[in-house]
């Protein structure tokens, strides 16, 4: 059984296989289980790739190599959230500066509490510029992180940790709050938790998907000015 | 995605088959993170350094950014709209 896998995983496809499978299991898994945030399909199909991964003695980079085709895939629909965003645009522009007070006071609150402790701890200026990008997009965190002397493939880590921590309690989290309205619920998800909380966001409603989407967007931008400015402050 | 957006409205709505393509990829937005995800136990060592920070930062940073968010969210879209209504 084992010489069997470890014929298979050299395979340029096993990856891709592999992922599919335990995301198509994960999904069962959690529709069997009403939905339950505990079961988000990221976090299941994740722990299945890693435990067979951890198995069958294939390291990351080959693994990764072989599964590229759905992260490419990813900028793709990433872009196609556009269809979405122009679908709700009526009701986007209503909506304007209430959003953008929002996202402020979201982008600021995320940094702050991601530098508090750190700073306060004295954590090393590499440590605060690989936290401090973590509610952005992966791909402008990473950009943010190592142009200020971060460690980028952490900077990933946590990004991706960020979204699907935000893809599993923040429902819940804004329904023990009373928020209720699926834009401000939509909207939450895609500042706090980038790509993965506008998924989650999409399985509310394509309303919440659409404004998580704008959140997402309005956050990356944010972030890209205003981490630089905070990490400045803090060393002046 | 901000670009197309303004494609799109000048070309008075998106094409036929790039919506059908949203729409037929949208639900399954989560089997794209999988790969990246999966890094996470690549950089368990990275992680083990600096675990307490990154953990405070994720979870509890999270959590307060989305109640947040959304409180402000909700308070501002209910009170915009009820000042239209009393208009």
């Amino acid at each position: 059984m084992i010489e069997w896998i470890a014929s298979l995983q050299d395979h340029a496809l096993f990856g891709l296989a592999l992922t599919l499978a335990a995301y198509g299991a994960a999904t069962a898994l959690w529709s069997r289980f009403n939905r339950s945030g505990l079961l988000h399909p990221v976090l299941v199909a994740t722990l299945i790739v890693s435990l067979v991964l951890m198995g069958s003695g294939l390291d990351y980079q080959a693994y990764f190599i072989q599964a590229r085709v759905l992260n490419d895939a990813l900028a793709l629909i990433l872009v196609l959230l556009a269809v979405p965003l122009y679908r709700q645009f009526p009701r986007i522009r209503h909506a304007g500066l209430p959003l953008a007070i929002a996202l402020a006071v979201g982008s600021l609150v995320a940094l702050a509490t991601a530098l508090t402790l750190p700073v306060l701890l004295g954590a090393s200026e590499q440590l605060l510029a690989t936290l401090a990008p973590k509610s952005a997009t992966a791909a402008i965190a990473v950009q943010v992180a190592e142009l200020l002397g971060g460690v980028g493939g952490l900077a990933a880590v946590i990004v991706i940790s960020t979204g699907i921590f935000g893809a599993v309690f923040g429902l819940p989290i804004l329904e023990s709050l009373g928020v209720d309205d699926p834009r401000a619920q939509g909207f939450a998800l895609g500042v706090a938790s980038h790509a993965i909380g506008t998924a989650r966001a999409f399985q509310i409603s394509d309303t919440a998907g659409a404004f998580a989407g704008l959140g997402m967007i309005l956050n990356g931008l944010l972030t890209m000015a205003l981490v630089p400015l905070v990490l400045t402050m803090l060393r002046g | 995605m901000l670009l197309l957006a303004i494609v799109f409205a000048r070309r008075r709505g998106p094409g036929e088959s790039m919506a059908r393509l949203f729409d037929g990829l949208a639900p399954h937005l989560p089997l794209f993170f999988v790969p990246a995800a999966v890094g996470i136990v690549a950089s368990v060592k990275l992680l083990s350094q600096a675990w307490v920070h990154i953990a405070v930062a994720i979870a509890l940073g999270t959590a307060v950014t989305i109640a947040t968010t959304g409180w402000v969210a909700q308070a501002l879209l209910r009170s915009t709209m009820e000042w239209r209504h009393r208009d």
